[in-house]
């Protein structure tokens, strides 16, 4: 069984929405139409294959409006045989619209314009950290949804030209243009360049031949004036975490190390001073983490930066422990519990439990829960 | 792998490479062709910035990265391994843009459009040095024409292997 798409719409006019019809060619004579929220279901598929599941709300006609700016088209659909409202044909699903939201604006599919309807619109809204995915996205469903693509005074609200011709969003005539421009552009800055202060130079790219040249170099370099290969100096090999507590008079902490998680050696730092203090070295830090693997150890970073991204979540839950917490140990107990569970004990997460166990003294739940609650 | 080589330590290793103290891949001539003049400015900067900035620069002075006797050693390595010594017809100089290109491919090195560019342009300064071999060898009746810039192969082989420009 074949199916062939033949014709998909959705839009409005006058006052009612254009209902999406897709009929599908089976054996050439019968005609089906595939329902609405398959196509609502294979544009969310779109989405999700790109990591941009976004969220899903519902608006009234002048949230849209404002959502998505002002329309960017001025043609209305006016095919009137194939208007039908999907609320009525789906009994659920109100006026769809796909809002990306990039950093130069929202780009709606389909585009305000089309919204003459008053009444609901489920408003799918993805966030664009990649303004040229999204833009390749919104042609995508406006192409299932045999939508009005969006033009490009839209699309460069997501996007520079340069990567709309690209990932060839544009057409190659508009794409050419735009090359002949820049490289006119360039040929008018040239002579003004040593009459006004001079420009930077272009960043050169490294061609495959100097990337070779210096390759073939750094081969050159392992050999000494004679011709022999110089071998490569010994590594010292990495310092073994067992003698380094062993150093630090810390030497009674090796059997624990061995079977260490992060949790043991943070419980272990919670309760002892001279540990704590050999956490506050970097480089020994590391190394201790390092042997603790299983709580994906991320890069260490200040622990200013660690208490700026503390996730609300996490923030949300110290605020329902505090009260219930007898003293500041058990909180500590009932957070790594709570981390380790939820892998989420990264280094910085470690390094703010380090941090607010070094300001034990003097700090109680009550404190600590007004500090929280006023981050 | 860029940030250990100092603009020093490689101008030393180009000298000593020319001066067969260490051995070197064929297509290192072609690319010191293509990574001289300007190019050689703008590697220079790049490894200064990349390995350690005012101090490499500085350390690096005002030497080329790529010294003239290397330049000339690399012509020079380029049409040996072009001609044939036991052959006694003439061939012509005149393209040295084209006699760079033929040794790029027939060694098999990496290049870009960009670099062939910088070979024609670079194609004016090495024609400095075959017009100055043709001069001196080509008499005109057997050994090759100046006029037209023909040498003949035996002759230039003769000459050229016994010619270094870095010692």
């Amino acid at each position: 069984m074949t199916y062939k798409a033949t014709h998909v719409l959705l839009g409005f006019r006058n006052s009612k929405f254009i209902s999406r019809q897709v009929r599908l060619n089976m054996s050439q004579t019968e005609l089906k139409e595939v329902p609405i929220e398959v196509v609502l279901e294979e544009a969310n598929k779109l989405l999700r294959m790109a990591g941009l599941a976004g969220e899903s709300r519902f608006m009234n006609r002048p949230a849209v409006l404002r959502l998505c700016g002002p329309p960017v088209e001025q043609r209305r659909i006016s095919d009137a045989d194939r208007i039908r409202s999907i609320a009525k044909s789906t009994g659920r699903y109100p006026y769809v619209v796909y809002a990306f939201r990039g950093h130069g604006g929202v780009v709606c599919v389909p585009d305000a314009n089309y919204y003459a309807a008053e009444g609901l619109y489920d408003v799918h809204i993805v966030d664009c950290p990649d303004g040229a995915v999204c833009a390749e996205l919104a042609m995508h469903i406006a192409d299932l949804f045999h939508m009005p693509k969006p033009p490009k005074e839209a699309l460069l609200r997501l996007t520079d030209e340069q990567s709309l011709c690209e990932r060839r969003l544009l057409p190659p005539s508009a794409c050419a243009a735009t090359v002949k421009k820049e490289e006119k552009r360039e040929e008018d800055a040239a002579p003004a360049a040593p009459t006004a202060v001079a420009p930077a130079p272009p960043a050169e790219r490294i061609t495959a031949s100097t990337y070779d040249f210096l390759r073939i170099l750094q081969e050159m370099d392992q050999y000494d004036k004679s011709g022999r290969v110089v071998p490569a100096a010994p590594q010292p090999p990495p310092p073994d975490p067992k003698t380094v507590l062993k150093e630090h008079g810390l030497g009674w902490l090796v059997p624990v190390i061995e079977d260490a998680s992060v949790a043991s050696v943070v419980r272990l730092v919670l309760e002892n001073e001279d540990l704590r203090k050999v956490l506050q070295n970097s480089d020994l830090r590391k190394v201790i983490l390092e042997v603790a693997k299983s709580g994906g150890v991320v890069p260490a970073s200040p622990l200013d930066e660690a208490l700026a991204k503390w996730p609300p979540r996490h923030r949300e839950m110290l605020i329902k422990m505090l009260p219930n917490s007898r003293d500041l140990n058990t909180l500590m107990t009932a957070l790594l519990q709570y981390f380790f569970n939820d892998e989420q004990c990264t280094l910085d997460a470690v390094q703010f439990i380090i941090g607010v166990s070094r300001d034990r003294m003097g700090l109680d739940c009550g404190t600590a829960a007004k500090a929280v609650s006023q981050w | 792998m860029v940030a250990t080589l100092t603009p020093r330590r490689i101008r030393q290793l180009l000298i000593d490479a020319a001066r067969d103290k260490i051995p070197s891949l064929p297509c290192l001539w072609f690319y010191v062709v293509t990574n001289m003049g300007k190019n050689a400015r703008r590697l220079k900067e790049s490894l200064a910035q990349a390995g350690g900035g005012v101090a490499v620069a500085e350390e690096a002075g005002n030497e080329a990265i790529i010294p003239e006797c290397v330049v000339a050693e690399a012509i020079r390595r380029i049409v040996l391994s072009l001609i044939n010594g036991n052959r006694s017809n003439w061939i012509s100089l005149d393209n040295v843009k084209l006699l760079v290109m033929r040794y790029a491919e027939k060694h098999k090195c990496k290049y870009e459009e960009a670099d062939e560019k910088a070979v024609a342009e670079h194609a004016r300064i090495l024609a400095a040095y075959v017009r100055e071999w043709v001069r001196l060898l080509a008499d005109g009746r057997h050994a090759g024409s100046s006029e037209h810039m023909t040498v003949a192969q035996d002759v230039l082989y003769g000459y050229l292997s016994q010619t270094r420009y870095c010692n």
